[in-house]
């Protein structure tokens, strides 16, 4: 039975080990680990990054710096604290998605349509993606506290307290910029017809 | 549960009611059983969910994990201009602005250890001088006509290089620590910032601060 806990627990962990696991291995220059954790959780940056910043180009950048700095940085996690290297990593995509807004000085930028949605059928496909667009832009449109905090909430499914930790501020906070995103999404999208 | 605290729950978490805090799935649906206003809310914060997962990222470029590993200089093509990331990053860099106290401080002891330790005495052998000067000078003096005098005089040689060596480790060490201590300084700083809603960038000195995190190309080699 010990044996079979300690298969599973082997599977579930993953290639590599556990994330501390790794995270260990990369601070000792292990290219190998941070491979396995950058294919991780690459997908996962990406998701925050591009709908923080919907041109794939500025998404793919913000996911290269949040990797690199995995690499160099590494040895600056705490292990044994009990912060989970998912948390740090959306702290650390966050921040870079904050500083290349303040970087770029941009306020509004027109959105790409790289990543037309898939449907059942060619009409569907095409409503989807007109509708993924208008509601790109009005997401790019918040300010962006309440852009992020959408983001890791709504769309990441971060409970409202570790998107607190991750922007730094109070689960209040949090809870009144997600309400502020919402009711403006909804007054948005309603002058577009068919979205709402 | 109430219309206030329904309205609430709508607001904050929309159409998911397994994320609504402190209220069950259940308690939800019974109430909206019960509410014909609670359902029209219901139903359009679903269609607001539901347009909001038309919003779809995507996934990265392919060839990105490879362009990582060639930044990292792990796998080969990255280009002689290409440093390691790592190395360009933990670079000890002379002279730089950004040296500080404790940099500064570091220095200062490791030339003291340096310059202050007690060395084995031999005074015709200087550190640096090729084994081969070193072994001449030794074997010139009346004591080293006796071979195992001789070879312990070669002993302390050693034990002197090693030791040099030694020094020259700690002093690295020591380095890279200030580094890591002024590093680490800098993120509590950073984490006890608080960031007002919504507000104007930050001063500049915060953001040269962070630039130092963010930008590695910025160290100097």
């Amino acid at each position: 039975m010990i044996a079979e806990m300690a298969v599973t627990a082997v599977i579930e962990k993953g290639p590599g080990g556990s994330d501390e696991d790794l995270m260990a291995r990369i601070a000792g220059g292990d290219a190998e680990s941070f491979r396995i954790l950058a294919k991780k959780y690459m997908g996962l940056l990406y998701s925050v990054a591009y709908r923080m910043f919907p041109q794939k180009a500025d998404a793919e950048d913000i996911v290269q710096e949040a990797l690199l700095r995995v690499w160099s940085k590494a040895y600056l996690w705490k292990a044994g604290t009990g912060a989970a290297v998912s948390t740090w990593l959306y702290r650390l995509v966050y921040n870079i998605c904050i500083d290349h807004k303040r970087r770029t000085g941009r306020q509004s930028v027109p959105v790409d349509d790289d990543h037309p949605d898939s449907g059942p059928g060619a009409d569907t496909v095409l409503q989807d993606s007109q509708t993924g667009a208008i509601v790109s832009r009005a997401v790019r449109a918040l300010p962006e506290r309440q852009r992020a905090a959408l983001v890791l909430c709504h769309y990441e499914g971060l409970s409202n307290a570790e998107a607190a930790d991750i922007m730094g501020t109070s689960v209040k906070g949090v809870e009144g910029l997600l309400v502020r995103a919402r009711k403006t999404l909804q007054q948005d999208l309603k002058k577009y017809k068919g979205v709402l | 549960m109430d219309h206030t605290q329904f309205k609430a729950m709508l607001a904050l978490y929309g159409s998911s009611v397994a994320r609504w805090d402190g209220v069950s799935p259940d308690e939800a649906r019974a109430f909206m059983a019960g509410s014909e206003d609670a359902r029209k809310l219901y139903e359009e914060a679903e269609t607001l969910d539901k347009a909001l997962s038309s919003f779809q990222a995507g996934v990265p470029d392919a060839a990105m994990m490879g362009r990582i590993m060639r930044r990292i200089g792990v796998e080969p093509g990255g280009g002689a201009d290409v440093l390691p990331f790592r190395m360009r990053a933990q670079a000890v860099p002379l002279p730089s602005r950004k040296v500080t106290g404790w940099g500064l401080a570091a220095g200062c002891a490791a030339v003291v250890v340096l310059f202050a330790a007690p060395f084995v005495k031999t005074p015709d052998v200087l550190p640096g001088e090729a084994p081969a000067a070193q072994l001449a000078a030794v074997s010139g003096s009346e004591e080293s006509a006796d071979v195992e005098i001789l070879l312990a005089d070669l002993d302390a040689i050693a034990e002197e290089r090693v030791e040099e060596q030694e020094i020259i480790g700690l002093w690295r060490v020591a380095a890279i620590q200030s580094r890591t201590v002024q590093e680490q300084a800098i993120d509590h700083v950073l984490d006890d910032l608080f960031f007002p809603e919504e507000a104007p960038p930050q001063p500049q000195d915060s953001m040269d601060m962070w630039e130092l995190l963010v930008e590695p190309d910025s160290l100097d080699l």
